[in-house]
């Protein structure tokens, strides 16, 4: 039987990830609480976030999400987790939906180094790039394969787009364009001479489903559509980790992830802007 | 048998092709009101002779007997690419009332320059087949996309392109087609090729486009150039103040896709575009801003009809013609971006693997 954790969160925290609307939405899983003592902490990831999220597990948390995680050294944290068996999952943008665990079987079949993933992302005027970026490694991470290398072809106000190398040794091509013309979404693209398998992921605040369609020399198929939004997906995992009494590799992933975005800084590359 | 009447304009074909064969005959078979097909050369004479008795014309294997020819008013050059500028050239002093010919119309800004002389001097309007810049979806947007021009600051063209003969078969029967071996995209003089190649036979359609919202299009720089597998060009570029983003790959796959895109803060432009060779009506343009999106088309006619159409126009004398300083500049920006990025390609292509 379903265990009901309780919920602590923030006005901060409620706003980036829609978590009342979350628990609404888990009323067997998710109970929100005001008080110490709480089994989850929602914490938002501005700077800071960090100390937020280790004073959590210090305070008897059994399980920490963390809305929309801004660039920071998390090697405190996660050593803490990890001694502790604490669970720290990380909302990032697109990596939850649950459309992601669908592709990534399809996009593991046509993931070689001859492949090309074509990774694009549509976000906000003015948004912070690195968080941007670091969403969409996540993504990536989850659907295909960890980048391992990237370095700007360009990047300003407007977006980036970069190069990159894939753990299998793929090619990538990320770019980001910053314009509220267009809804926040995510796509991935590979396409073999036969193949093709494309990843279309809307904002996390929204049920509308993500979309995978596989290509073949058949024809096109659109795998079963989930209405279900990237944070309640978010926070269904954390509900099991932490049930099960599992830690996580987000942090790891996410110092990993946060170190291929500080190398591929324009600057630290020497690079263009 | 084409109807033949005084009435109708005779158009000559210099190159008798899978293009003509499966883009221009068909359109011309759409617009018998308005032209019929008086004249066919091809060097090859059974190819000439096969094609021109398709419509009922005569054929010939020489440029020189087509242009003398009094029955051919219209001239379209469809052969390869090397031999466009003379023969647009060469139908200019001939005295013929417009031509058309197929993309690029020289491969040189020289040659460029040199046809533009040419016409100025002769007074014979001519056109470029960059079918997309007719196509009324495009000229749809044109009308209604309002200052996106002045604040794009993103433009995105992407072409997956099948193999043109499952195309082709849908529009004619074609009798002759060029070799395409498969080719090693890690050799550098491959990679420095196809992307060359790629650049002037196919993203060549659409940068127009591109240079439309791109006012310092003389202002470019190639950021990246990547091949693709099994071959194409994923190219990087900043022309000007935009960031521009030029995609193609040839695939084995059924599914076309032919997209182009310019964003700036507050409103985005979507063009997805019919592919080549079928009459499969105009591309779809969506405008996006403040949370409304306004669609324009699918139109029953596509780029190719439309460009036959404004064609006839201008022999008539009922249509402006188009100004030649710009097709330079359509073929100078071409160029330009063509040699910058597959000299990139051939320095740093590796054994490895063909990127900057």
């Amino acid at each position: 039987m379903t265990q009901q954790l309780t919920v602590l969160s923030s006005p901060e925290a409620d706003a980036g990830g829609g978590v009342p609307q979350v628990i609404s939405s888990l009323p067997v899983s998710l109970h929100p609480t005001d008080g110490a003592g709480s089994d989850l902490v929602a914490v938002a990831g501005t700077p800071g976030w960090t100390e937020k999220a280790l004073e959590s597990i210090e305070a008897g948390a059994r399980g920490v999400m963390v809305i929309r995680p801004s660039a920071a050294d998390v090697t405190a944290l996660r050593d803490r987790a990890e001694a502790s068996g604490v669970p720290v999952v990380l909302d990032t943008e697109w990596a939850h939906n649950p459309a992601v665990a669908a592709a990534a079987p399809r996009f593991a079949a046509v993931n070689d180094e001859n492949s090309l993933l074509e990774a694009r992302v549509n976000a906000p005027v003015g948004v912070d790039v690195d968080q941007v970026l670091l969403a969409q490694l996540a993504l990536i991470r989850a659907a295909v394969d960890p980048v391992v290398s990237l370095s700007h072809a360009r990047r300003n106000r407007h977006g980036y787009d970069a190069l990159a190398h894939l753990a299998s040794g793929a090619r990538a091509s990320l770019s980001a364009i910053l314009s509220d013309a267009l809804p926040s979404s995510a796509t991935l693209r590979i396409i073999k001479p036969r193949d093709a398998v494309t990843l279309a992921v809307p904002a996390s605040e929204t049920a509308a489903p993500g979309r995978v369609t596989v290509s073949g020399p058949d024809g096109a198929t659109l795998l079963p559509t989930q209405w279900e939004s990237a944070h309640r997906a978010a926070w269904r995992r954390l509900h099991a980790l932490a049930e099960a009494g599992e830690a996580c590799e987000d942090l790891s992933s996410f110092a990993a992830d946060v170190a291929i975005v500080t190398g591929g800084r324009p600057e630290a590359a020497g690079g263009r802007g | 048998m084409e109807t033949k009447t005084s009435s109708t304009l005779g158009v000559g074909i210099l190159g008798a092709g899978p293009v003509t064969q499966a883009i221009h005959l068909p359109t011309l078979s759409r617009l018998r009101d308005v032209f019929h097909v008086a004249k066919i050369m091809d060097v090859d004479p059974a190819i000439a002779e096969s094609v021109a008795g398709r419509v009922g014309a005569a054929w010939t294997t020489s440029m020189e007997d087509l242009l003398a020819d009094e029955r051919v008013q219209i001239v379209v050059v469809c052969s390869p690419h090397q031999f466009h500028a003379q023969q647009v050239i060469a139908a200019c002093r001939a005295g013929k009332q417009a031509v058309l010919c197929e993309k690029p119309f020289a491969m040189s800004q020289a040659e460029a320059e040199q046809i533009a002389a040419v016409s100025q001097e002769t007074g014979v309007p001519i056109i470029v087949g960059a079918m997309h810049t007719f196509d009324p979806g495009w000229l749809a947007a044109k009308e209604h996309w309002g200052d996106l021009v002045e604040t794009t600051h993103t433009i995105r063209y992407s072409i997956v392109l099948p193999p043109n003969p499952r195309f082709e078969d849908f529009a004619t029967e074609v009798i002759t087609r060029p070799e395409s071996p498969r080719q090693d995209r890690r050799d550098p003089d491959v990679a420095a090729g196809m992307v060359r190649g790629g650049i002037m036979g196919l993203a060549i359609h659409d940068l127009p486009l591109v240079r439309a919202f791109c006012p310092d299009f003389t202002d470019l720089e190639v950021l990246s150039c990547q091949v693709p597998d099994p071959s194409g060009y994923l190219l990087n570029l900043r022309v000007g103040e935009r960031n521009v983003q030029v995609f193609g790959i040839n695939t084995q796959s059924w599914e076309p896709e032919w997209t182009f895109e310019a964003i700036s803060n507050t409103a985005s432009l979507r063009i997805d575009f019919t592919p080549s060779y079928v009459q499969a009506g105009s591309a779809t343009a969506t405008i996006s801003r403040g949370g409304k999106s306004e669609v324009y088309g699918p139109y029953l006619a596509n780029g190719y009809e439309s460009e036959w159409r404004y064609l006839a126009d201008l022999a008539r004398g009922k249509a402006a013609p188009v100004d030649v300083t710009g097709l330079i500049h359509d073929l100078t920006f071409a160029l330009e971006i063509a040699d910058t990025a597959s000299a990139a390609v051939r320095a740093t292509t590796s054994t490895k693997e063909a990127s900057l």
